[in-house]
This record gives structure tokens, sequence and C-alpha cells, in this order.
């Protein structure tokens, strides 16, 4: 039989699903694939110390020479840093170099806001919170436009998030500040559930079958953060949502199992139990007593606990193995 | 189109989210605007003079008046009333939105088209805390403490933030209305 013969004969029992793509790269030798990955990993470790160093080395540059350093040199060495690490980013940004870019493009992203801001106070411009959001959403545009042209600078869309997030606070704390409602804070409960929703919304998108591995675990990282997003909010708006919010909770639970998202089961989980001891709290210890209530709180955990891990064993081990062997 | 839509949902519902507050806060307010501008005086809800020479001010006819209070027996404060607890007269400019200090000789010369907090246009003012402006939120409550001149008329509101006299929350009153 030779090697057409052969590949011929994969690519039927592929068509007619005896096989998978698990089954045929688990035939390759494992053991050199292990040493090979096992060296990239320690590479991946020594980018990441040496990029927290130049991070930590630039704190410590500004922390301990800040007033003896001029308006200029203070500009240059935040914002200045910020852009070198960019370009500098971009310039390494091989297959071979892929984390080191991932490390300098995250650094960079940090420093930014902090070299305008530095930059502002140099120019005895105040940053208000109206100049701060049209910061935070240059920044955001900034890290969009970055992922679209390097599609491999998978950071830049886990900032352009983070980015985007944080200007949606900062933009609604400008409109309430400006209609004298800055306490408001069940308004940013509803912004919060609307980002949560948004997060979650941006994972199912990079979960697809058809995505790149990382693009993968972005997802699972943004299905963690909306569901925090959402019960979070939900949980602390209090009135008629200390009704609604259980649907939310039995809603997270039943859609981490749909979209196989361990994170969501967790926080569902922690956020169920949350919401019992709150429940209990404001509405049943008084008539019930709370030796009785933590008593019920108690078996809930249990089950709840019990129930998790069920659902866990049941839908997401096999996704996981397979995942894991995808990679 | 469809391949994108969760990514186009994402980005677009918390704008919808802001715009939607933004909306709930302006609409209400839109052409909310007196005609005339406000007198307001604050320290004005003493009936007693517990330092010498204390007044509030009161209006009559069309002028507004210094009317010096009888100093209770029992204080034994000597000399003025502290700088924080003399009655001072203001004028708010609803073009300008701020509040500008005058003396009582500047006061002499303003005529008062309406005395109270309604304006001859039908506005109504109050000093209090505000955000009585939340829009559909209102359902949910909240408040914000904000200390301001909160303007209504045919069931619209708006509120007018004024730092000058935010620790007055009591004692500041509004004498009348005058033209612009």
């Amino acid at each position: 039989m030779n090697k057409q013969e052969v590949l011929q004969n994969i690519k039927t029992l592929i068509d007619n699903g005896q096989l998978s793509k698990a089954d045929i790269l688990g035939l390759f030798n494992t053991e050199v694939d292990s040493k090979k990955k096992s060296s990239l990993g320690i590479i991946n470790i020594l980018y990441g110390i040496g990029g927290l160093v130049i991070f930590a080395g630039v704190i410590a540059l500004i922390v301990q020479n800040w007033d003896s350093l001029g308006s200029f040199a203070r500009v240059l060495i935040t914002l200045g840093m910020a852009i070198v690490l960019y370009i500098s980013s971009i310039m390494v940004l091989t297959r071979q170099y892929n984390v080191l870019a991932q490390i300098l493009i995250s650094v960079s992203y940090i420093l930014f806001p902090l070299g305008i801001g530095v930059m502002l106070n140099e120019l005895s411009i105040n940053p208000e919170i109206g100049a701060m959001s049209i910061i935070g959403i240059l920044l955001t545009v900034l890290a969009v436009i970055t992922y679209l042209l390097f599609k491999d600078l998978i950071f830049s869309l886990l900032f352009s998030v983070f980015f985007g997030t944080i200007s949606a606070y900062l933009v609604l704390a400008y409109i309430l500040e400006k209609a004298s409602m800055t306490y408001e804070f069940d308004i940013y409960l509803y912004l919060t559930i609307a980002l949560g929703i948004t997060h979650a919304l941006l994972a199912y998108a990079f979960t697809k079958p058809q995505t790149r591995v990382v693009l993968r675990r972005l997802g699972g990282l943004f299905y963690g953060t909306g569901t925090l997003g959402v019960l979070i909010g939900a949980l602390s708006l209090g009135g008629v949502w200390d009704v609604l919010f259980i649907f939310v909770v039995i809603g997270t639970f039943l859609l981490s199992v749909y979209v196989h998202s361990r994170g969501m089961l967790f926080f569902s989980s922690i956020f169920f139990l949350g919401y019992l001891f709150k429940i209990t709290g404001e509405y049943f210890a008084g008539s019930i007593g709370w030796p009785i209530a933590l008593i019920l709180i108690g078996i809930i955990t249990i089950v709840v606990a019990i129930g998790t891990f069920k659902i866990n064993q049941k839908y997401f081990r096999n996704a996981a193995q397979l995942r894991s062997q995808e990679n | 189109m469809r391949k994108n839509l969760p990514v186009i949902v994402a980005i677009v519902l918390p704008i919808l989210v802001v715009v939607g507050v933004l909306i709930s806060i302006y609409l209400p307010t839109v052409g909310l605007q007196p005609g005339y501008n406000l007198v307001i005086a604050s320290n004005n809800d003493k009936a007693w003079s517990y330092y010498d020479e204390e007044a509030r001010y009161v209006v009559v006819g069309q002028k507004i008046q210094r009317l010096d209070l009888k100093k209770q027996e029992n204080s034994k404060n000597i000399g003025p009333a502290p700088e924080s607890q003399i009655s001072r007269l203001y004028i708010y400019d609803f073009d300008k939105e701020q509040i500008q200090e005058i003396t009582y000789e500047e006061a002499q010369n303003l005529s008062i088209i309406k005395a109270g907090n309604v304006s001859p246009d039908g506005y109504r003012a109050i000093y209090s805390q505000g955000g009585n402006n939340l829009g559909i939120f209102e359902i949910f409550g909240g408040y914000s403490r904000d200390y301001g001149l909160v303007i209504s008329k045919n069931g619209k509101s708006i509120f007018k933030k004024i730092d000058e006299l935010w620790n007055n929350y009591y004692g500041t009153e509004i004498l009348g209305w005058i033209n612009k």
C-alpha cells in the first residue's frame, strides 16, 4: 500500500466520521513535540520575565528620578517609551517572536494612558473626565486598527476590549457629571450588565470552531468577564432585580453548557450562592431565623457544588480533551 | 453581515445604553428656559439674630428690603455674625447659567416682576438636591447629592447645579424674578 492509497483510505474514514483530527494527531511522535513545546515554553517565560523587567524598570526610573527630570524627559520615558515599544512589537512580529511581540505591545498599551496623562500634566492641562473619555476612545481605536492590520497581535484585541470597556464608563461618567447626576450608581450597573453582554457576544464570535486557538482562548476569558459583568450588575441593582436575578443566573447556567464555558459556569455558581445569602439576609432571616437559614444555605451550597461538578464532568470534560488534542 | 452579527451587536449595545441615558436625561429638558432671571438670598431663614446686626431680605412690593432681626435675649454672642452665616443676595442668570453675588445697594435698583418661586411665565424654581431628571431610571429610585436649582414646568424639569450655595441648603430662599 503506497502513500497515496493510505491517504485515500484515511480520507474515506474521515468522510464516514470514523476518524477524527485528534485521532490522527495522536499518531505523531508526541515526545518530540512535547520537547519542542517545552523549549518554546521556557523561551516564552523568559520573554514574559523580560517584559515585566522592562515595565518594572520604567516604573522604578519614573519614581526615583521624577523630581529631577524635566518635562521633556518625563514625557519621553512614558509616552515615548510607549510609542517605541508599540513600533518594536510590530517590527518583531514574526512566528518565532510572537510572544515577545505580545509582551511589548501589552507594556506599550499600559504605558500609553500613563504617558498621555504625564504629557497633559506637564502642559498644565488637568485631564477632566471628558478628555479622559476621548483618550480612552482613541486608544480603543488604535488597538482595534492595530489588530485589524496585524491579526497576530492578539493582545491588541484584548486591550481594545479593555480600553473600550473603560471608555464606556468614562463617557457615561462624563454625561452624568454634566447632568449633575454623579451619584447615580444604578446607571453604572445597567451599563455593567450591557458591557457584560458585550463581552459574552465577543466571546461567542471568538470561539467559533473555525477561529484560531488563541482567539478561542481569548473568547474563554471574555465569557468569564462577561458573566461577571452581567451578574455583578444584576445582583447589585436590588428592587425588581432581586426577582429577575434568579432568571438571569439560570440563564447563565444554561448558556455555560451551550457555549462550553467553564468560566461562565464557575461565576454562575458563585453568584447563585451570593444571591441566596443576600435574599436570605434581606427577606427570610427575620422570619425563619439565621440558624435555620444557614443550614438551608449550607444544603443548597452542597447541591449547587455537586450540580456544577456534574455539569463540568458531563459537558466540559470531553470538549476540553478535544481542544487540548487540537492544540 | 450575519457572520459578524454578534460583534456588531456587542459594539452597538453599550453605545445604545449610553445614548439612552443621554436621551432620558436631556429630552425632558428641551425647551425649558425661563424668560426671567432669579433673585436668591442665602442664610435667609432666621427669625432671630444670634449676633449683632443680623438681617434677612424680603420683597415688599417690587423692591427688596433688608429686615433687621431682633437679637435673641439669651444669646451671648458679641459682634457681627461669621461670614458663613451672613445673609447674601444673588442673581441667577439663566442665559449664562451662572450665579453672581450682588450687594444690597445693587439690589435696590432691581425691580421684582414677581415675588416667590413661580415665574410670570409659569416656571417653578426650587433650591434642592438634584436628581429629578432620571428619566426611565426614576422608576428604580436613586438620587444625586448635588445642590442647585430645579426648574420645572408642565411636568418637565431641569437641574442647574450651583456650587456656591451648597452649604446653605436650608437657608437659601428664592425671593423673586427679574427681567433678563
